[in-house]
């Protein structure tokens, strides 16, 4: 590993060679975060001259501190140190995995590098079977990038991210385009993905409920979670018709009477909810019960949990 | 089915029967004090330990819950994991370490069924070895079934039920089992066995072994478990059921089961990455208040009614409910992990209770089979040996 050490308290401008200088591609990666941050600008020294390795831009914002380094000789020492140095395992988890795919398909750092000496420097390890691992973070990466804008500004977590992969790209990415007219926390993207993904399984396309929801006057909250619950309905359309019918028989009952049941349909069970004033009314509600048409309609609803 | 790549042998069980087998089948194993941890579910096929028995390996089958009217079945715990990979199977989502794993000790096992007959001397225990892994599937390797087979022949309170979705029975065939093990089959349509089943025997090796065992005296045992929706099932599961009634005569079917698909909420996205093609997790399934995903009752009721009636037809009787008398001919009836209400509303009638329907069994069996089981305690007896679900 290259050593680093403290530049001199002062090194003259003229001492900077910026000839050369144009930003490094990994920097672009993170320099969203590194702005957001403080982080000095790396430079090397070679004879009596000053190179900047990364950091540019900090250079050029009148930064008066800056850590100087010996040079890695190879490439992915050079990565290594950068992530480092720049504290990668506080990046974003979005700007970590697309630092690993920059590493991965232009830096061409091989896959056993990466997965032996980055993902622990860029706190992406994980017990278990790491050639696995490290597919699924590539996966990730791989995602196209309006969905991966929405993960990063969501704060997905690695789990959750994992839940995506199971969903093929072009459906997140067309879920990803509905922020906006919709507001769709994290959780609510992954279970619009799962109930969109059963209904195109079933090939029933989500296109004109989406449209339909997006031309209400709804808030974009609103709409998000009456999409939900419509592609929920759409994809239990027995359970569906039998609380329908449930519920049309269960409005013949007095309005005194109420009742309620398991919408899963799976406890057989009805709970009576009666409400009263007086005294005087319980001899009443008694009645309204033992009601012969009362009691038909309980039966029936009964019958159809 | 030798498919696995590497056999371990825990040093204790290095002279057991199980390494006799093994090393006559597949040559010495590898001798190591633990199992081999495997995490990824795939790779732990693919190795197998023969392991002392550690801890209880008798117990109570762990679907057994006051919500549903259970049947009781007492497992084995001599199998853990299988080198089949069924699209459902809920071991992908349970095992800590998926190398598979079979007890070689088959003694220890014994005498833990012996122990649990002398404490409850009055039952007859149906006894399986499937909870966590197929019996038969690894029989040619380890020749455990044939250990315990031979074991339960000389116990008259036991009926050993070895459940598999192999074809693995030539081993078993020639010895004297006393009738007292049932050779079951989990039994799906072909295209499910096809796209779901990998690596499982097919459709016709699973009804020719079927006949095999009938024809070495062999009880059987069926279930259509887990049944799953999909375009063709209303007319391929009738089909499914006749084929098996033309192969094997329903006399000899001591019980069926029936249930359908269900799984942990969890194990849905787990199944959808370990088998991206699958289809079977998007049908019309709810979280039932065990915390698992099953299709919606107005389904299940539907997919039930058409192999009940199918079950009816080749057994040509009227009723399977198996409170009523049965007749030789009709194998005992009852359903996994269903509600009392599933059962009345299928079969006009339900168990009163989790003894009620073990004593059930003992009763039918008795029945039809005379020569097996002697006398049958009350079903007083049954309800108050455990802890009862009442319907509430």
């Amino acid at each position: 590993m290259s050593q680093t050490y403290l530049a001199p308290e002062q090194i003259s401008t003229n001492q900077i060679d910026l000839s050369g200088s144009k930003t490094w591609p990994l920097f672009k990666l993170i320099d969203h975060h590194i702005q957001a941050s403080k982080h000095f600008p790396i430079l090397y020294l070679n004879n009596t001259q000053y190179h900047v390795l990364f950091g540019h831009k900090q250079l050029n914002k009148d930064i008066t501190t800056c850590i100087c380094i010996e040079r890695p000789e190879s490439s992915h020492q050079l990565f290594l140190l950068f992530c480092e140095l720049y504290d990668a395992a506080s990046w974003p988890l979005m700007t970590k995995l697309s630092v690993m795919n920059y590493l991965y398909f232009n830096a061409k750092i091989t896959r056993n590098i990466l997965q032996k000496e980055f993902l622990k420097t860029l706190n992406l390890h994980q017990q278990g079977h790491q050639a696995n691992h490290f597919n699924t973070l590539l996966k990730i990466s791989q995602l196209p990038t309006k969905v991966q804008g929405f993960c990063q500004e969501k704060k997905y977590s690695l789990k959750q991210l994992k839940q995506l992969l199971l969903y093929p790209p072009s459906l997140l990415l067309q879920l990803s385009e509905l922020d906006g007219p919709f507001k769709i926390s994290a959780s609510q993207f992954i279970l619009l993905a799962q109930h969109a993904h059963d209904m195109a399984q079933n090939n029933r396309p989500i296109t004109k409920i989406i449209q339909q929801i997006q031309q209400s006057n709804e808030r974009p909250s609103q709409r998000s979670t009456r999409l939900i619950n419509e592609l929920k309905t759409q994809l239990t359309p027995r359970l569906s018709q039998a609380n329908k019918h449930l519920h049309s028989l269960s409005a013949t009952l007095p309005e005194q009477l109420q009742v309620n049941w398991d919408p899963n349909l799976e406890i057989k069970s009805l709970n009576l909810n009666v409400s009263f004033k007086r005294n005087e009314d319980i001899q009443s509600i008694a009645q309204l019960i033992q009601a012969p048409k009362t009691q038909k309609t309980l039966k029936a609803i009964l019958k159809g949990i | 089915m030798s498919t696995q790549k590497q056999i371990f042998i825990d040093p204790s069980q290095s002279k057991s029967n199980t390494a006799q087998q093994i090393k006559q089948s597949c040559g010495s194993p590898i001798e190591v004090s633990e199992a081999p941890l495997n995490k990824d579910f795939r790779s732990g096929k693919k190795t197998l330990a023969i392991t002392p028995k550690k801890g209880q390996a008798f117990d109570t089958c762990a679907t057994y819950s006051n919500e549903y009217v259970c049947c009781n079945v007492k497992v084995l715990k001599s199998i853990k994991n299988c080198p089949f990979d069924c699209s459902y199977c809920f071991l992908q989502d349970y095992l800590n370490n998926s190398t598979m794993q079979v007890v070689g000790d088959t003694d220890a096992l014994i005498k833990e069924i012996q122990s649990a007959c002398e404490q409850q001397p009055w039952r007859l225990f149906r006894i399986g070895t499937w909870e966590l892994g197929d019996s038969l599937a690894l029989e040619a390797e380890t020749g455990q079934a044939k250990a315990l087979i031979k074991a339960v022949a000389k116990m008259p309170q036991v009926f050993l039920e070895l459940k598999t979705k192999s074809d693995q029975v030539d081993s078993i065939l020639d010895l004297d089992h006393q009738e007292r093990s049932v050779i079951s089959w989990s039994m799906n349509p072909p295209r499910i066995i096809r796209e779901q089943e990998h690596r499982t025997s097919d459709y016709e090796s699973r009804l020719l072994a079927m006949k095999k065992a009938v024809d070495a005296g062999y009880l059987i045992g069926l279930h259509f478990d887990p049944m799953i929706y999909y375009d063709e099932w209303e007319q391929d599961y009738p089909e499914l059921i006749a084929n098996i009634f033309e192969t094997i005569p329903s006399n000899r079917v001591a019980w069926i089961s029936l249930g359908s698909l269900r799984f942990k909420p969890d194990m849905k996205q787990q199944i959808m990455a370990n088998f991206p093609k699958q289809q079977i997790t998007h049908a019309e399934m709810v979280t039932g208040n065990d915390g698992k995903m099953r299709y919606v009752k107005p389904l299940r009721l539907d997919m039930y009614e058409k192999v009940i009636s199918a079950i009816k037809a080749a057994c040509n009787t009227d009723t399977i409910s198996p409170i009523q008398v049965p007749s030789p001919n009709t194998p005992l009836f009852y359903f996994c992990m269903e509600r009392w209400d599933v059962w009345e509303h299928l079969l006009g009638e339900s168990p009163r209770s989790v003894g009620h329907l073990d004593h059930l069994f003992a009763q039918h069996l008795q029945h039809r089979f005379p020569h097996l089981v002697n006398n049958v305690a009350s079903i007083e007896q049954y309800e108050t040996s455990q802890d009862t679900p009442i319907r509430t």
